[in-house]
């Protein structure tokens, strides 16, 4: 049905109450909102039944972190305290895996109070150097 | 005594009088508002994955950005200094020790046998005799590949809880 209203009659619709919702959203959606810093990963595999393979691999390389920070190849000094790039490490890691391949089994033994931001210092050396087998060796 | 000249007197508008009426331009504003609007509530995600905010991720560089969300299990390790432990969590839910998440690791394995991941959320304090003891649980439930979650560049300074 048709209604005819008058000019006074006129219907509006109430803004008003709208803005007032849609700046409660608006308010809402800001707080509710925050920045989302995009997590990276660092991956190794652990061994297990079926990925064991009976193909002869080079001697592996051991990389000890010790409780005070510093870090040993086989033995050998390649970083030091405070050094989080570890240089000498990935120049090291990067000679041996241009030699022997990618596929040279480093080990990361770091003693059982070392701090996780060391192990992943290292684990980010291993990763600038292509090194793709890694793994952990257990502290029994 | 010379004549005062008469001034120009400069005119003022009497903002208070009554038949000064102001126009705000409302048009204009409700268009930004809604755009502000539709902007937060299109960046605006719900976290599903249910991650612990009070892990201080460690930061490396060279690690990988991964679009994949899928096929993972994700192992938060939340660090007290003072009480020197770890608090568990896998999937959002606590656990007292390593060995407590093998059966759920075991469940999510037979769930993905192929793709299956681990991923490691452990705060950048962590000692590696609790991240051990995750592993050796991880190895348990015959999960090879495992993730360390990093951050990319350092976090800014972070605000105390209770606002301090």
């Amino acid at each position: 049905m048709r209604v005819n209203l008058d000019e006074e009659q006129r219907l509006d619709i109430p803004m008003g109450p709208m803005i007032d919702c849609v700046f409660l959203l608006l308010l809402y959606f800001m707080a509710a909102s925050q920045i989302k810093l995009e997590e990276t990963y660092l991956g190794l595999r652990l061994p297990s039944g079926d990925t064991e393979s009976k193909e002869s691999l080079p001697a592996e390389l051991t990389i000890a972190i010790l409780e005070s920070g510093e870090v040993l190849c086989n033995e050998v000094p390649v970083g030091a305290r405070g050094d989080r790039e570890l240089d000498v490490l990935r120049t090291k890691l990067s000679s041996v895996i241009d030699l022997f391949g990618n596929e040279q089994p480093v080990v990361v033994h770091p003693q059982p109070r070392v701090r996780h931001q060391r192990i992943v210092d290292v684990l980010n050396a291993c990763s600038a150097s292509q090194v793709k087998n890694l793994s952990f060796f257990a502290n029994q | 005594m010379a004549e005062e000249t008469p001034k120009k007197k400069k005119r003022k508008h009497d903002f208070f009088a009554e038949d000064t009426v102001f126009e705000m331009p409302m048009s204009q504003m409700i268009d930004c508002v809604f755009l502000l609007l539709i902007f937060f509530m299109s960046v605006s995600t719900i976290d599903e994955a249910r991650h612990s905010k009070d892990v201080e991720l460690p930061v490396a560089k060279n690690a990988a950005v991964e679009q994949d969300e899928s096929d993972r299990a994700v192992i938060d390790l939340e660090w007290n200094e003072i009480q020197y432990s770890v608090v568990l969590k896998m999937q959002g839910n606590p656990y007292y020790e390593a060995r407590d998440i093998v059966p759920p690791l075991e469940q999510f394995s037979r769930l993905h046998p192929v793709k299956g991941r681990v991923v490691i959320r452990a705060d950048r304090q962590v000692p590696y005799e609790f991240t051990q003891e995750v592993l050796a649980a991880v190895g348990e439930a015959n999960i090879a590949s495992v993730l360390f979650s990093t951050l990319e560049t350092e976090l800014p300074a972070r605000v105390p809880a209770g606002g301090g």
